[in-house]
């Protein structure tokens, strides 16, 4: 069993493995960096280890001083969580090498599905269906237009060392081609510092499906069911289910078993997810694997009834897993949301600020990971997410109106953030029928962004300027704190509890 | 007691009275409400008005009042702001302002330098999100008012351009 694990990361995730780190006795070590130091994962971990600078080249994606801290704080193991140095196999490397335990895959899995032409040739190998593509080093632009021509267009020119969508230019014609493959070239270089191209067949109206898996080092592994996130911007998922309302139970039996055989491939151990695109026609084909804890992990947490994150520190100590694939079953249906500090009228560009109040939702089903509650600032140096609000209900259309009720009890003043657009997503048909695909968005966004000029409810007008007159200071008139005959806040007979009609 | 706001620029006006029996009477554009008000532990208040029940919180920034109220928070200005500059005031046609908040990650230009059109002048970056500050017209830098590594606010002045004659829209 372990006893003391270093977290490499910030935010809700960090806060996550730490909270399931208190249920395993496992003692924690955060990490910060200098404007974290009053962070929420700070305050809950038993010791906490300054790093350095806001930027994460000084702090979080600093392996030299991750380890350090972690050999000097007497930890036994590191859980990467997911982004910054997760799916970095040096690190990794350098973790084991030290003699602590890595949380995560082999360093050597995660090599072989980052190279993403690697991760192809192993898959194809495997008997996974994959998208028609080319993919050669050696090939000029004929080779690749020649190629585009068998594969049928439209196509995709993707970048082999790339992901997370960058670098990703979609063409519909043959004379755009060249272009194409020169523009994602450069991309790639300056991106990845790699600039090999694949072509892959774009499917249109395509679907996002993405299947859990879960190794152990005895040989076992299963898959804990889907996860559809369709409903993405720019290829950043924006909301996430489970089950996916377009697999039929065949197709979820079919799929599974591919995902276990590519993981297979790479001899995986604790977490993954493999990504697959599938068309309204029921055929799929891989995307990509990713060698982490994923962000949207507790809508199958919530489905499967189990702690992903316990179940990570359990077979990293070398424990088999608990249970074989006969034994797991979907239960209920569960959707995420991604709560962003962002201005969807601005081109959905990050926002900060000050959280004066933070209210999450609370109730029956309703679950909410974040690391900030009121008074954090949502700064520029990190990821701009400041909750996942995940509901969980019988079924699909209960959950869909649990999730709508709980955006609605969701109050955050202080920035600008995306939860009227998540709403008008969640209230739209389209969701409701289960008909977005991964351009949904981008096609509909007139119909998404919340209006810019709405009705001023009376109940807000009266609340502001009772409270500027409780206040003293007003910003409504010149002469107020002259005439506001008190604090009703507080202070003012008319405005006590217990008079008039209030008991 | 009359309070004035500016509300996405129309100007709102409530009259707020207390009565005898401890509740609230508000006139808003012809609307007459009897209110109770019920201030909550936590800083948010419930406001009975017309028989329904509704709770908001109410925050400060600077001189706003920022409204929370099923979900949605509503911005309420003060009339007018003496010696400062107004939210949403259009930057002039000769400056470049900040898209979003962020840190300037590199000037590509210097000061006296001409400019075109669309030509990238410095790159920002937010939350491992770039993007580029161009130049609105054909020009000259007077002025670079950000460096490499400084962090800036949103519509916050970056660098002022003199357009050459004859290339601004319209002209």
């Amino acid at each position: 069993m372990l006893r003391k694990c270093l977290i490499a990361n910030r935010g809700e995730i960090a806060v996550r493995i730490l909270r399931a780190c208190r249920e395993l006795g496992v003692r924690t070590v955060a990490v910060y960096s200098e404007v974290d130091a009053d962070a929420r994962h700070v305050h809950l971990a038993d010791e906490a280890v300054a790093l350095g600078g806001a930027a994460p080249s000084e702090s979080y994606l600093n392996a030299d001083r991750l380890i350090a801290a972690a050999l000097a704080t007497g930890c036994d193991c590191v859980h990467p969580g997911y982004g910054f140095l997760s799916e970095v196999e040096t690190f990794a490397e350098a973790v084991i090498a030290a003699g602590l335990v890595w949380v995560g895959p082999p360093p050597d899995a995660i090599r072989r599905m980052g190279v993403k032409t690697e991760a192809r040739a192993l898959i194809q190998k495997a008997g996974v269906p994959l998208a028609p593509g080319f993919q050669s080093d050696a090939a000029d632009d004929a080779a690749f237009l020649t190629a585009a021509g068998q594969i049928g267009y439209p196509v995709m020119v993707k970048a082999a060392g790339g992901g997370g969508g960058k670098g990703i230019r979609v063409v519909y014609d043959p004379a755009a081609l060249a272009e194409s493959l020169a523009a994602a070239r450069r991309e790639a270089l300056h991106a990845f510092g790699d600039p090999r191209v694949y072509l892959e067949k774009f499917i249109e109206r395509a679907r996002h499906i993405e299947i859990q898996v879960f190794g152990d080092s005895h040989g076992n592994i299963v898959h804990l069911f889907e996860r559809e996130c369709s409903a993405q911007r720019r290829h950043q998922k924006v909301i996430e289910e489970s089950p996916s309302p377009l697999l039929t139970p065949e197709l979820r039996v079919d799929m599974g078993a591919a995902a276990v055989e590519a993981a297979r491939a790479v001899g995986y151990v604790n977490a993954g997810t493999v990504e697959f695109i599938a068309a309204a026609s029921g055929e799929y084909y891989f995307l990509e694997m990713n060698t982490r804890l994923q962000v949207e992990h507790p809508v199958t947490e919530l489905v499967a009834g189990l702690d992903l994150v316990k179940l990570q520190f359990a077979v990293a100590a070398g424990e088999a897993l608990p249970f074989t694939q006969a034994d797991l079953m979907q239960r209920g249906h569960a959707i995420e949301a991604r709560l962003y500090a962002e201005d969807p009228r601005a081109g959905f560009l990050p926002a900060t600020g000050v959280l004066l109040r933070f209210l999450p939702p609370t109730g029956l089903g309703v679950r909410v990971d974040s690391g900030v509650e009121s008074g954090d600032a949502i700064t520029i140096h990190y990821d701009p997410m400041i909750a996942k609000i995940i509901v969980h209900d019988s079924t699909r259309a209960g959950a869909i109106r649990r999730l709508d009720a709980a955006l609605r009890e969701t109050t955050l003043i202080g920035t600008t953030t995306n939860l009227g657009f998540l709403r008008a997503l969640v209230n739209h048909p389209a969701f409701a029928a289960s008909e977005i695909d991964t351009n949904f968005i981008e096609r509909h966004l007139d119909e998404l962004l919340p209006s810019d000029d709405l009705p001023l409810p009376d109940a807000a007008l009266i609340a502001v300027a009772l409270s500027d007159l409780s206040s003293g200071r007003t910003a409504g008139s010149a002469q107020a704190a002259n005439d506001a005959p008190g604090d009703p806040w507080a202070l003012a007979d008319g405005f006590r509890l217990g008079r008039g009609g209030t008991p | 007691m009359q309070k004035t706001y500016v509300y996405n620029g129309r100007t709102v006006m409530i009259d707020l009275a207390p009565l005898p029996d401890g509740r609230w009477r508000a006139q808003i554009d012809g609307r007459e409400h009897i209110v109770t008000v019920r201030p909550l532990p936590d800083g948010g208040v419930t406001l009975t008005l017309d028989g329904e029940r509704r709770t908001v919180y109410v925050e400060r920034a600077g001189a706003d009042r920022l409204a929370a109220l099923d979900g949605i928070v509503y911005t309420l200005s003060p009339p007018e702001v003496r010696g400062g500059r107004r939210r949403g005031v259009r930057p002039g046609a000769n400056e470049l302002t900040a898209q979003m908040p962020g840190q300037i990650r590199e000037v590509l230009v210097s000061e006296e330098q001409a400019v075109a059109r669309g030509q990238t002048i410095l790159l920002l970056e937010a939350m491992k999100m770039e993007i580029r500050a161009a130049a609105p017209a054909d020009g000259v830098v007077t002025r670079l008012l950000v460096k490499a590594g400084d962090v800036v606010e949103r519509g916050q002045r970056l660098a002022e351009i003199r357009p050459d004659e004859g290339t601004e829209d319209g002209a």
